[in-house]
C-alpha cells in the first residue's frame, strides 16, 4: 500500500515529539556521553586479573573515576533547536522553488511537487519545534518579563511562524499564500537569531 | 519524493552543525573572558568569573579598594594600577554592554537600585537553579556551593551555562 506524503509528515513529527519526550525524561541518552560519570569503579576479580598482579597505583581519591566531560549532540533541548533550523531551512527551499507567475502553468502541478512538499514539511517541523519548545521551556517563558524578553519575543515568533506556514499551506494556491509563507519566514529567522 | 526526504536529512544536519557552533558563532551563553590580567590576578584564586554576568554597578562597586580588602573574606587587594585596569575590562563588558543572552536576561533581573555582590544573588541565577534540591549543590562536597560554577557547569569556561553542558558531580541523572 502506497503511503501519502501526509503520512510520513506526521509521522516525523510524532518521532520528533516522542523522541523530546524521551529525551527529556532521560532514557534515550547515547551510551558513552558521561553517563557513567559517576559510577563507582570497585576492585573486582576482573579488575584484578586486567593488572596481572602488578603494583598499579590505585586512585588517591578514592573509587570513583570521571570520565571527560563530552556533549552530547543528542538532547531534548538540541531537538528543539533541529526541528526549529530545519522548519527554517525548508521554509527556504519552498521559498526558493516557488514556481514564478510569469512562467504560466507549471509542467508538473505544484502540490506534487518541492515546493508543495517542502512548504508541508516547514510547517511540521514548525509545530513540532513549537511544541517541544513549550514542553521544555514554559519556565522560561514569564509574561512578568515583557514582551522584550528574549525568550518571550523567541516563543511568540516561533508560533506565529508556525501558524504563517500552516496557513500559507492551508490557502495554497492562492496568491496570498506567498506573503504568509516569506511573513512566517521572517519571524521563524528572528526568532531563532534572538536564542542563538 | 525521494529527493524531498534527502533535502530534509541535508536541512537537519546542517541545522546540527549550525547549533554545535560549527558553522555560527553563538551568543546564548555570556562573553568569555579575553583579558589574561584578569584571568592570572583573578583567576588564579577562583573561577574567573565572565564580566556579563554582573551589572557594572556591581563591578564597580565589587573593585573598590575597599571591599577588595575584604573580598569575602579574603584579602584581594592589587597595585592600583592593575586594578584599573582590571575594573575598565569588568565595567567594558558587564552584563547591560553585551547581546549575550544570558547577560541580558541577568541585567534584565536586576533592578536599577540594586547592586548585588554575588552573581548568585541575582534574580535570573536564583531563579534558575531554585529548583536543584540542596543534597545536589550545598551538601555536596564536590559543588560545596553556587559559587563554584564550574563544578557543574562543564562548558562555564567558554561561557556556555546551558543544560546539555551541566555534569552535577556524583548525580549522573540529575
Amino acid at each position: 500500500m502506497k503511503l501519502r506524503w501526509n503520512c510520513y509528515l506526521l509521522a516525523l513529527a510524532a518521532i520528533s515529539i516522542l523522541s523530546s519526550g524521551q529525551a527529556i525524561a532521560q532514557d534515550f541518552r547515547m551510551p558513552g556521553y558521561g553517563d557513567y560519570s559517576g559510577y563507582a569503579l570497585l576492585p573486582s576479580d576482573s579488575i584484578y586479573l586486567a593488572r596481572n598482579d602488578t603494583d598499579m597505583p590505585t586512585h588517591s581519591s578514592g573509587t570513583t573515576i570521571e570520565e571527560p566531560f563530552r556533549e552530547s549532540w543528542f538532547t531534548a533541548n538540541k531537538i528543539h533547536g533541529y526541528l526549529g533550523l530545519s522548519s527554517l531551512i525548508l521554509a527556504g527551499v519552498a521559498a526558493a522553488t516557488a514556481p514564478d507567475d510569469d512562467e504560466g502553468a507549471p509542467a508538473t502541478p505544484v502540490n506534487k511537487g518541492t515546493h508543495h512538499n517542502a512548504a508541508t514539511a516547514a510547517a511540521a517541523l514548525g509545530a513540532a519545534a513549537v511544541t517541544s519548545g513549550f514542553l521544555l521551556h514554559w519556565d522560561d517563558v514569564n509574561p512578568e518579563n515583557g514582551l522584550l524578553d528574549r525568550d518571550n519575543l523567541h516563543m511568540l515568533l516561533g508560533v506565529l511562524a508556525t501558524a504563517g506556514f500552516i496557513a500559507a499551506v492551508s490557502q495554497a494556491p492562492q496568491e496570498s499564500h506567498a506573503t504568509l509563507g516569506m511573513a512566517g519566514g521572517v519571524a521563524m529567522g528572528i526568532g531563532i537569531v534572538l536564542e542563538w | 519524493m525521494s529527493k524531498l526526504i534527502l533535502s530534509m536529512l541535508i536541512a537537519v544536519v546542517f541545522a546540527s552543525s549550525a547549533l554545535a557552533g560549527d558553522l555560527f558563532p553563538r551568543f546564548k551563553g555570556v562573553a568569555p573572558v579575553n583579558n589574561a590580567k584578569y584571568e592570572s590576578e583573578c583567576g588564579s584564586c577562583h573561577f574567573a568569573y565572565q564580566p556579563g554576568l554582573l551589572p557594572s554597578r556591581s563591578w564597580r562597586k565589587l573593585m573598590e579598594p575597599g571591599e577588595l580588602e575584604d573580598h569575602f573574606g579574603d584579602n584581594a587587594e592589587m597595585e592600583e594600577g592593575e586594578r584599573l585596569a582590571i575594573l575598565d575590562f569588568l565595567v567594558k563588558h558587564a552584563a547591560e554592554t553585551s547581546w549575550y543572552k544570558r547577560s541580558t536576561k541577568i541585567n534584565r533581573s536586576v533592578r536599577r537600585d540594586e547592586r548585588p555582590l554575588r552573581i548568585t544573588e541575582t534574580r535570573y541565577i536564583k531563579r534558575k537553579h531554585e529548583d536543584i534540591q540542596r543534597k545536589m549543590i550545598q551538601d555536596n562536597p564536590k559543588v560545596r556551593s553556587l559559587s563554584y560554577c564550574n563544578n557543574c557547569h562543564m562548558r562555564a569556561a567558554d561561557g556556555v551555562y546551558d543544560d546539555d553542558t551541566v555534569r552535577i558531580p556524583g548525580f549522573p541523572d540529575w
